[in-house]
């Protein structure tokens, strides 16, 4: 999890996630952000999900244009799990960039509960990554973690494999450059579907 | 950093040789080494000295600390601290695989030199791993880490350092009130951060 | 919903973490061509506005979908400019061709602009003591020996050494060559240290 920055491709695909907003006001010509509206113009009270950065915009103009609700996975039932076990959920199949998300979302709680247990659940999994950066089986471990935690563990894992390797030999051998090696790679498996 | 690399700086510590042959003195960059005496010792540094015993130009003589009952005292005391002790010196481990790599027949006992160095690397890395975890969950501002090697701590990065920006970040920019918009520059942000 | 080829467009970047695509110009063209479609429609609702205020939300919905769309295109370009700039350390200073097929026009400008500016900045280095230049892309490890053993892995051609000898490159020969001549040659993938 980077710094929200404007060329940030990571923050640009946080913002992207839907959230759950309720329309404030009348807005014409937008009907098709709501798959069940029937007309053109979108009215008051309706529920959509639409990308967290048009719901931020819209947000943030005065009057606000919709209201913000929490995502599934920062209300209650999966807060509760959360704080008591953190490590038993599956954050790639729920909400891949739980963090970074979350910390846009937790705005729009008034009761402060989502910073908490964002906090919590972090301090809670942080063993899971100590875990994945050592284990033989990465792809089992890596599982459940969400898109930054599987960087913080694939670096950590990276490190790991350095060290023992420099334990392991006596002289650094010099390697082909990353992008060059990954490059003939692809153009060997290119040529292979051809 | 690479292990490499920290190998590349733990290379100019200095230890001591007796060499085969004789020679002028030598300027190198990092000093000036010699007259080199065949059969007198002379301290010169790790690089060079692994250099010409890969050459067969010399004898190493074993560091004060690599011997079997400084090591023991070393092991009981690390296994018995709650914390890191200090070690020989700040490349310990370095040496010790390049000593014992190159001139394990200048070590006496150097079978059982390697088991207990490596035994001890094991019980400081394990150390080091729940003392990590410990860190984190009690809200990562910061830790003591007293009497750790360069190899060591480089063996943390780049995920300690990582994870507690991640969970600074949280905190911080889970109170902060909704920007103006996420397409503009999120610049603004950092300027709340002193009303917090 | 607005600003969802962009999207796309960075999915696929993504997925390559490592290694440069082909610049997507249909794709570009594509989400150019939405954002004129926003704009014109935003001319007329604004236009029309003066006479029905509540357009004014859908104007703005539209905005910054168009605000929306520039800061993807722009994250695009930047993040395969910094690809490019790895491709100058790693390939060094002339590209494969088919390398060289994967970028833009621009884009390729833009690296040879780059390769001339790495190129002066080195020449400068240590000049006031008398040296040509450093080439900062070699002994990116620290070195461990003078000479090593090395496998050819394509048929490259004649090297010459700087000594003046001049030696044959073919795939499978083998060598035994100081560390210097080697180093680019490995990075690049021609050889391959044999330990």
């Amino acid at each position: 999890m980077t710094n929200s920055n404007y060329l940030n491709i990571s923050d640009i695909l946080v913002s992207n996630e839907k959230i759950p907003c309720k329309i404030l006001q009348d807005l014409p010509k937008m009907g098709f952000l709501d798959p069940s509206a029937t007309e053109d113009d979108l009215k008051v009270g309706s529920n959509v999900e639409i990308p967290l950065w048009l719901g931020e915009t819209l947000y943030s103009r005065r009057p606000p244009l919709v209201s913000v609700d929490l995502p599934k996975i920062y209300k209650d039932a999966y807060r509760e799990i959360l704080n008591a076990d953190a490590c038993t959920i599956d954050l790639h199949k729920f909400a891949q960039y739980f963090y970074e998300l979350g910390c846009y979302i937790a705005k729009y709680d008034i009761k402060g509960e989502v910073a908490t247990t964002l906090v919590n659940t972090f301090k809670q999994r942080f063993r899971m990554l100590l875990a994945a950066s050592v284990s033989n089986d990465s792809i089992g471990t890596m599982q459940p973690l969400s898109v930054s935690e599987r960087e913080r563990a694939a670096a950590a894992a990276a490190t790991e494999h350095a060290l023992s390797a420099w334990l392991q030999r006596g002289d650094s051998p010099l390697t082909t450059a990353c992008m060059v090696a990954n490059h003939r790679k692809r153009k060997r498996a290119e040529m292979e579907m051809l | 950093m690479d292990p490499y690399e920290i190998e590349f700086i733990g290379e100019n510590r200095i230890i001591s040789i007796i060499p085969n042959f004789s020679y002028d003195k030598i300027y190198l960059i990092c000093g000036e080494f010699g007259p080199f005496r065949a059969g007198l010792p002379l301290n010169v540094p790790l690089w060079l000295a692994i250099m010409l015993k890969q050459k067969q130009k010399c004898r190493i003589v074993p560091p004060d600390w690599m011997e079997m009952d400084n090591l023991e005292n070393l092991k009981e005391e690390e296994k018995r601290s709650r914390f890191f002790t200090k070690m020989p010196n700040a490349h310990y481990m370095v040496e010790a695989k390049l000593i014992l790599g190159a001139a394990g027949d200048d070590i006496p006992n150097s079978a059982e030199i390697k088991t207990i160095i490596k035994d001890i690397w094991d019980i400081r890395m394990s150390k080091l791993r729940t003392s990590m975890d410990a860190l984190m969950k009690s809200g990562g501002s910061y830790g003591r880490l007293d009497h750790l090697t360069m190899m060591e701590i480089n063996s943390v990065k780049p995920l300690l350092p990582a994870a507690m920006d991640d969970l600074l970040r949280i905190q911080m920019m889970a109170k902060k009130p909704a920007p103006a918009s996420l397409n503009n520059s999120t610049f603004s942000q950092s300027g709340n951060s002193q009303n917090v | 919903m607005f600003a969802e080829k962009v999207i796309e467009l960075l999915k696929e970047a993504e997925r390559n973490k490592e290694t440069i695509d082909q610049f997507n110009d249909e794709k570009i063209r594509q989400i150019l061509e939405e954002m004129h479609m926003l704009f014109n429609l935003n001319m007329t609702d604004a236009n029309a506005s003066s006479e029905n205020k509540s357009l004014w939300t859908a104007v703005q919905i539209r905005h910054s979908a168009l605000e929306r769309n520039k800061r993807c295109l722009l994250a695009y370009l930047y993040n395969r400019m910094q690809k490019i700039k790895t491709l100058r350390w790693e390939f060094g200073s002339v590209l494969p061709t088919d390398v060289r097929e994967l970028l833009s026009d621009d884009e390729y400008l833009w690296f040879t602009k780059y390769s001339t500016n790495l190129a002066s900045y080195m020449r400068s280095l240590g000049q006031d003591i008398g040296y040509n230049g450093i080439d900062l892309t070699e002994n990116l490890k620290p070195p461990k020996s003078l000479f090593i053993e090395v496998l050819c892995m394509v048929d490259y051609g004649k090297l010459e050494l700087e000594d003046g000898d001049v030696i044959m490159l073919k795939k499978n020969s083998r060598h035994f060559l100081p560390t210097s001549e080697c180093q680019t040659l490995i990075r690049q993938g021609i050889l391959k240290q044999i330990v």
